[in-house]
């Protein structure tokens, strides 16, 4: 390939992005690029869409009704909007506002899902990712004894490392998170927070977040949202200290939002 | 809340005509289970609750016993049961997790309006429709190519176990498909929508977080169903050959509790004959008292996990 140096270290690019819920224009033509073994965070006011728009990475946002995208998103170079959905979805890790381990599985079971939705049935093979993934999430030594319990009856931070280590399970190249601490206590969050700078050795993670302060404190790259346009977007040291936007610095200072 | 001592001598007597009325409902039950017992007095003190278990029916020998049409009556049921669950579940599966916003509404419109069609109607097409394409397509196919098993044995006549169960699983589709929709809808989108970011399938999603997590409340509405069909009275009347015996094929003509109320209530005269199918309709009525309120409890205690976890 003649650009395999961009692209080697290019995860994910994205190109005139547009999103809609019915005439709602929701996301309005977002370009940018991440890179390998980045943490970008997608920072902005309630309803800026930047939920909206980790959504269009994975293609979930078509799933509600009447929604709709128009433009680029390249994932390690393939145009995922000219591929089958479930494919890509097998290749993206998400991580949700609120944790969804599946009701009525073993913690076991819901870190296994995701391989044996691609079709891996070895039990030695599932057993060793599952540790591995557990690992990862750094949940192996609290839920080591008890696998066979149900997912359900970890506590809040726990099942969210639960769902964490079942999106890591399939190794994902990217992982997006939707405000994934946004439900738990502060303690849960500051876990996750950690957690956050081990796995950026394996993985490239999209986040949304509400707080500015662990946009600050987690990521690498900085994007900030506003009425679904892309207004800033850089390094988070950069994006914090010196903003280009005036917009910019009105938000991180606290003006509004 | 409001407490007595606070309201005003008008809302006082508003308070207890509202309340008088409320508790007349439940009275009204209750008077009725009395009365219903008063009546059929006379052949429970001849032969007790063997009533219920004798398989004799003869008005002219005045030998009475209720077993043929507690058959008749679970088996039909049982029967619409197992032939409604797949069509409601596939329906409200479609409604709620596969068809687009359009299709959606004029579907479950039409479904709900299945309820609406009165139960005669339901008997007549029964008649005219389903006996005949049974007496000279299918039950003859079955006998050819199942005949060996007890279920398709005998003669193809039409009416008959068959013929209620089919026209009684159409009469019940409407009751399961809308509270297994109404369940499907309460489960909440993140379960879904999990499944479908690690790559499921539609299908696959279904069985992650659709089913696994309502199989109470489709059991809850299964039973509802259930309750329905046990109650329904002349749509079967109609097509169930009415002739009291029990047998094992789903060929053969049979009789309801409820059908057999509607058939010989009027003509009955003698006081036993009387007394013994009132003892019916009492036995129907706590059978059905039973298996709506297990129905019921069930729905309530699902709706109420997903309620807190919302």
């Amino acid at each position: 390939m003649p650009n395999s140096q961009v692209q080697k270290n290019t995860i994910l690019e994205v190109k005139e992005l547009n999103a809609w819920f019915g005439d709602f224009h929701a996301v309005k033509n977002i370009n940018l690029k991440v890179e390998q073994n980045d943490i970008l965070a997608l920072i902005g006011p309630s309803g800026c869409g930047k939920s909206t728009f980790i959504r269009t990475i994975n293609r979930l946002h078509e799933e509600v009704p009447g929604a709709r995208v128009t433009g680029e998103v390249r994932l390690l170079g393939q145009d995922i909007y000219k591929m089958d959905p479930v494919k890509i979805r097998r290749q993206v890790g998400m991580v949700f506002q609120k944790p969804n381990p599946f009701p009525g599985l073993s913690i076991f079971e819901n870190v296994a899902v995701g391989l044996k939705l691609s079709g891996i049935q070895r039990k030695s093979i599932l057993t060793e990712i599952v540790e591995k993934s557990l690992k990862q999430a750094a949940l192996w030594n609290e839920v080591k004894d008890k696998l066979n319990e149900p997912g359900t009856s970890l506590s809040g931070g726990q099942q969210q490392r639960l769902c964490i280590a079942r999106a890591l399970a399939v190794t994902p190249p990217i992982l997006l998170m939707d405000e994934p601490t946004s439900a738990l206590d502060p303690i849960s969050t500051a876990r996750i927070e950690d957690l956050l700078q081990d796995l950026k050795k394996y993985v490239t993670i999209v986040i949304v977040t509400h707080n500015m302060q662990q946009a600050s404190r987690v990521s690498t790259k900085t994007a900030f949202f506003l009425s679904g346009e892309l207004i800033e977007f850089g390094d988070t040291s950069q994006v914090f200290t010196k903003p280009n936007k005036q917009k910019t610095e009105e938000y991180i200072t606290g003006r509004f939002g | 809340m409001i407490r007595r001592g606070d309201l005003n001598f008008s809302d006082k007597i508003f308070y207890w005509v509202l309340k008088s009325l409320a508790f007349g409902i439940i009275g009204l039950l209750v008077v009725l289970f009395i009365l219903l017992l008063k009546m059929s007095w006379p052949i429970f003190s001849k032969i007790g609750l063997s009533f219920y278990f004798l398989n004799e029916w003869n008005p002219v020998t005045e030998e009475f016993g209720a077993m043929a049409f507690i058959y008749g009556t679970i088996a039909t049921a049982l029967l619409a049961l197992v032939l409604s669950l797949p069509i409601s579940l596939g329906s409200a599966l479609l409604v709620t997790e596969l068809a687009n916003l359009h299709v959606r509404r004029v579907l479950g419109f039409l479904i709900e309006m299945l309820a609406a069609i009165p139960s005669i109607v339901y008997g007549l097409w029964g008649l005219f429709v389903v006996v005949p394409f049974l007496r000279t397509d299918v039950q003859p196919f079955l006998g050819d190519y199942l005949g060996f098993l007890p279920l398709f044995k005998g003669p193809p006549i039409g009416v008959g176990l068959m013929a209620g169960g089919i026209v009684l699983a159409i009469m019940i589709t409407p009751t399961i498909a809308t509270i297994c929709r109404e369940i499907f809808l309460t489960i909440p989108k993140v379960y879904k929508e999990g499944a479908l970011a690690l790559g499921a399938t539609r299908w696959e999603m279904i069985q992650l977080s659709v089913i696994r997590s309502s199989l109470s409340g489709i059991l809850g509405a299964s039973i509802l169903g259930l309750a329905r069909a046990l109650g329904e009275t002349m749509a079967v009347t109609m097509v169930i050959g009415n002739r009291a015996q029990i047998s094992s094929s789903l060929f053969s003509p049979a009789q309801t509790m409820a059908s057999l109320l509607a058939n010989e209530y009027a003509e009955a005269s003698s006081e036993i004959h009387m007394a013994s199918l009132t003892a019916i309709g009492f036995g129907l009525l706590l059978v059905s008292l039973i298996v709506n309120s297990l129905a019921r409890i069930i729905i309530w205690r699902v709706g109420r996990i997903y309620r807190r976890s919302k």
